[in-house]
């Protein structure tokens, strides 16, 4: 652990949740205070990665997420939930989010599953940037279960105001 | 008894065997002369059944040779004698050596595992078992019924092990004194041990009597219990793709 920068995330969402940052490796540990034993217990670790394509989308659109992962275990009941955010240090800083219930059977061996999230793009998010993206899978408690890696700069939001640029005089006659 | 030309150095056959089990033996005949003899062999029991029948081997020099045949015990004692003939320069067969060994009516030992149980988070299932939390706590109960006409003492022996192979427990135990009546069970109970796998588990059981001369009386082996997770596992959450809608 040598190295790791501690960050106290101030986002209400992630509770007693810290960030340890390896920038040697550019992973994000995610912990989780436990009360029981008076320690932060490792929770999932996830990290940055450049996206493997930009979507330009534009406010009124939605983008679509399609998350496959392995699961094993009894039945369960939960949410898909990604969000549309940037950088922010190392940190993921949400703008837009959205969440799509997810239901599974009970799985006696490893099964690899798929499920997708729906996001609107509404004016919320400043257009004319590029974006990233990740998702996530939570109980129905909204307890994180698994995380994705960060997709950097993988969505590029359309500004809402018209944008003019080169203006040029292509012709005069008379009429 | 010993030979000119060969000695037979061994009576293969078990002490005890019980009426009507196949009983194999093996008259292993060493030859202790400078050159290959053609040796015969003979094996009778009580001077009455011939089972092994002149068989004949050419035998180095310095070199065994096992002779091989099998007889029905009869229902009493019974000796095997086996004799060894060499084939002379005279074109004659010559007794050369004998051996005898015997072999002993054994009882028959009768009796069952009549039941099996696995006993978890306070709560007992028949073996096999099905739909086991994980992470809770087995311990196995089998019982074992003397099915003979007289007080016997039962012996158990059993391995569990769990979905990925390991053995998680073992058990084997002589029941103590006063020993089990005709017609009636003895319960073994072994050791708790986790079930913290997900998926089958299994075990193998075997009922013993006559503890001077272990008999196995009757065994079972497959599957214990199936054990299912009660923890969601999450692993390897990926963005596969994304598109505008």
């Amino acid at each position: 652990m040598n190295g790791l920068v501690v960050q106290q995330v101030s986002l209400a969402e992630l509770g007693d949740y810290r960030y340890l940052y390896d920038p040697a490796t550019g992973m994000l540990y995610h912990y989780l205070y436990d009360p029981s034993r008076g320690v932060y217990a490792l929770v999932f670790a996830t990290g940055w990665v450049p996206a493997p394509k930009l979507v330009n989308v534009s406010y009124g659109d939605k983008l679509r997420i399609t998350a496959a992962y392995v699961y094993q275990g009894p039945a369960f009941s939960g949410t898909l939930y990604g969000a549309i955010g940037q950088k922010v240090v190392s940190t993921f800083d949400e703008i837009l989010a959205a969440q799509s219930t997810i239901s599974v059977t009970e799985k006696t061996s490893p099964a690899t599953l798929q499920a997708t999230v729906d996001i609107p793009i509404t004016t919320a998010i400043a257009g004319g940037k590029n974006y990233a993206i990740y998702v996530k899978i939570r109980d129905s408690g909204g307890a994180t279960k698994i995380i994705s890696d960060y997709y950097e700069n993988a969505v590029y939001v359309v500004g809402a105001e018209p944008a003019f640029s080169a203006l040029t005089i292509t012709d005069y006659i008379k009429v | 008894m010993s030979g000119t030309y060969i000695d037979i150095t061994e009576i293969v056959a078990p002490y005890h065997a019980v009426a009507g089990e196949v009983v194999g033996v093996t008259v292993k005949a060493k030859n202790k002369w400078t050159s290959s003899v053609h040796v015969y062999m003979v094996a009778v029991l009580d001077s009455e059944l011939r089972f092994i029948d002149w068989q004949d081997y050419w035998i180095s020099a310095g070199a065994t040779h096992s002779f091989t045949g099998s007889f029905v015990m009869p229902a009493k004692d019974v000796n095997i004698h086996a004799y060894a003939y060499y084939e002379g320069t005279d074109g004659y067969l010559h007794m050369d050596d004998g051996l005898t060994k015997g072999v002993y009516l054994a009882e028959a030992f009768e009796g069952a595992i009549s039941k099996m149980e696995l006993e978890y988070d306070e709560s007992r299932a028949s073996i096999p078992a099905y739909n086991i939390p994980q992470n809770d706590r087995g311990l196995v109960h089998v019982w074992g019924r003397n099915d003979m006409d007289s007080a016997q003492r039962l012996g158990i022996w059993w391995r569990v092990k769990d979905p990925d192979g390991v053995t998680v427990e073992e058990y084997a135990a002589w029941e103590a004194w006063p020993y089990t009546g005709a017609g009636s069970a003895h319960e073994f109970i072994g050791g708790r041990f986790s079930l913290d796998k997900p998926g089958a588990y299994s075990i193998s059981v075997q009922l013993f009597m006559n503890p001077d001369a272990q008999v196995m009386v009757d065994s079972y082996s497959g599957t214990l219990c199936a054990v299912v997770s009660t923890a969601p596992v999450f692993s390897s959450l990926s963005i596969k793709d994304y598109v505008k809608v």
